[in-house]
């Protein structure tokens, strides 16, 4: 299960449990892709800047002593300066949302950086010893190349979420009356959490899967619910029916206390000392 | 306590600790922050750690408890992360550190020096006992092209080609460092294959080195290279070695772990190695700046006690900085 989402758990010393997701091989094959392109294109400028200080009279020796000078800075020390000074990430990591951390959760240092990236010269694909550190990285728990290993630290992707809104079920749906319930079960804030989830995902449309999985859901809850109408319109439309279930008993407050922006916050207020 | 007045009680603390968190981020901001600015963040901090406690057993929502798992990581990170790499504490780490956590694993130098040097004197012994050798270690064509580059003709007319002055120095210096860091480097990391690399590339680069040496000085080359390599080989030689011992503690931690395990004994060993091979690669940059600019410098080479005289310095500062620099000090390194 924790192999096949990637997640992985670090404690911290406030005994809360922190979640992690892994980046996967792909992804970090891709940003290593984006940084490959981004140093050719650190090349090829260098080279250019290079070639015009090259023409001047004296300067021939300079200008090459200067671009090999410089193709070592950028060969070493490309990843361990960009992954040491901007907390463990890189162009490449950057665009696609990756970040090195220790594995005890926080930003790596700079000796981190140097070790895990002076290390690629044993797990370099280039190198003789070809797949030894891609084989190492996919049989390890946590996805670590042999540098990030003798690092101890981790690839993550990274997200950050605001808080969001609860999903809106459409306005003219119409809740649920309280005599079409029999039973006193009423959904609590875990099933209420579960449809937030399920419609924010899939949107309250009713494309065919989702009626296929919304069924699933519609008939206990129906049943649970005592629901005294014909259960045929549900089977036939189990989305309209957890809809109407999500409208009936979510709670109108949350919206307004969640609206991150103020101005909206403030036109609900009213919105609610009107009615 | 319900999700909507959980969400509604505790929102403003989430907010406040969010704008903390971004003035803890900011370097500028940072060091003007007060003491109580500092306290109100571990409170809160502690309390969003159990906020996300709460929402998590409660099952209040994925999207909550990644809003809060976010939050809780950032906290964590700032309160815990690694002080940021200062310039004065890498000056303190090259004044002290290096050389005290240098004379700490002093054997594994003295077995590097071994790998180091005893292949090489076996390979020159044998060059220099029956010249025809040489063809079975290495190219011909290598080998001529080093005759050329120390024969009288090359080194006469490199001390009177005024154009070969500093010019030259700067390209050589690029091309000394990308080939002598690369090699300790490689030296270094493969020490991971459980040292088999390291004593790979060691023993490799000495019986090269030696063979050449001992075909220089067959051909009655010696003076000359001798007295191109004399000065920079104290620092360029040392770090090489210096980097394969960091490879031998790298590879000893996985042939002999210990109570703890590889993983473990790989972290603690590791974080040493790399910072003897960190101090290495500094020792190469300089070792660079003498190759190209003192060992061809035509003035240095018209007078040649002042340039030996040089060298015997470099060695003896070499020798003296790493067997006492840092003596007597606190750790300056930082384990």
């Amino acid at each position: 299960m924790k192999v096949i989402d990637c997640a992985v758990q670090i404690e911290t010393p406030e005994s809360a449990i922190l979640n992690f997701h892994l980046a996967g091989a792909g992804t970090r094959a891709a940003a290593y892709a984006l940084d490959v392109l981004i140093r050719v294109l650190f090349f090829v400028i260098l080279q250019f800047i290079m070639g015009f200080i090259g023409v001047l009279p004296g300067f021939e020796d300079f200008s090459a002593g200067m671009f090999i000078f410089a193709w070592f800075i950028i060969d070493w020390g490309y990843s361990c300066l960009f992954e040491g000074l901007w907390r463990g990430q890189t162009p490449g990591k950057r665009a696609l949302g990756l970040r090195v951390i220790k594995e005890g959760g926080y930003s790596i240092g700079f000796f981190d950086a140097l070790t895990r990236n002076l290390l690629r010269a044993a797990d370099n694909p280039a190198m003789i010893t070809m797949g030894i550190g891609f084989l190492v990285m996919l049989s390890s728990k946590k996805m670590q190349r042999i540098g990030d290993m003798v690092a101890g630290t981790i690839v993550i992707r990274e997200k950050h979420t605001g808080l969001k809104n609860t999903f809106r079920p459409p306005e003219e749906l119409i809740p649920l009356e309280s005599q079409e319930l029999s039973s006193s079960y009423r959904p609590g804030d875990r099933v209420m959490g579960l449809l937030d989830r399920f419609f924010k995902r899939w949107g309250a449309q009713g494309n065919p899967r989702q009626q296929e999985i919304a069924l699933q859901l519609a008939i206990p809850l129906a049943k649970k619910m005592g629901y005294l109408g014909s259960l045929k319109p549900i089977e036939e439309d189990p989305t309209e029916f957890l809809l109407r279930v999500y409208k009936t008993f979510s709670n109108p407050e949350e919206h307004e206390s969640q609206d991150r922006n103020r101005r909206s916050r403030k036109r609900s207020f009213k919105r609610r000392g009107a009615a | 306590m319900n999700r909507t007045s959980f969400i509604r009680e505790r929102r403003p603390d989430w907010k406040n600790f969010d704008s903390l968190l971004s003035e803890f981020g900011s370097k500028k901001k940072r060091s003007s922050l007060t003491g109580d600015k500092v306290s109100e963040f571990s409170r809160l901090f502690r309390a969003v750690c159990y906020d996300l406690a709460t929402v998590r057993s409660r099952d209040w929502g994925r999207d909550l408890e990644e809003y809060l798992n976010d939050l809780v990581a950032r906290g964590h990170n700032s309160l815990y992360a690694s002080p940021p790499g200062r310039p004065r504490a890498m000056l303190r780490f090259l004044l002290t550190g290096f050389p005290q956590l240098f004379r700490q694993n002093l054997r594994y130098f003295w077995i590097s020096l071994v790998l180091f040097v005893l292949p090489g004197v076996i390979a020159g012994l044998l060059v220099g006992i029956d010249e025809n050798y040489v063809s079975y270690i290495l190219p011909r064509d290598m080998l001529n092209q080093m005759e050329l580059m120390y024969s009288e003709e090359t080194w006469g007319a490199r001390n009177s080609d005024s154009n070969l002055g500093t010019g030259h120095g700067a390209s050589m210096t690029g091309f000394y460092i990308m080939n002598n860091v690369g090699i300790s480097f490689r030296c270094f990391a493969t020490g991971i294959f459980f040292g088999i690399g390291t004593i790979f590339f060691l023993v490799y680069n000495s019986i090269v080195l030696g063979t050449i040496t001992s075909y220089l000085i067959v051909k009655g080359h010696s003076d000359n290279f001798f007295n191109f390599v004399f000065a920079h080989g104290s620092f360029e030689l040392t770090a090489i070695v210096i980097a394969g011992a960091a490879g031998l503690i790298i590879g000893h931690s996985l042939v002999r772990p210990g109570p703890y395990g590889m993983m473990a004994s790989l972290k603690e060993r590791g974080f040493v190695a790399i910072q003897l091979a960190s101090g290495a690669a500094v020792m190469l940059f300089i070792a660079a700046f003498i190759e190209a600019f003192w060992s061809p410098s035509p003035f240095l080479n018209q007078y040649l006690f002042l340039k030996h005289a040089g060298g015997a310095t470099f060695w003896l500062a070499v020798v003296f900085y790493l067997s006492f620099a840092g003596r007597g000090q606190g750790a300056g390194s930082e384990t």
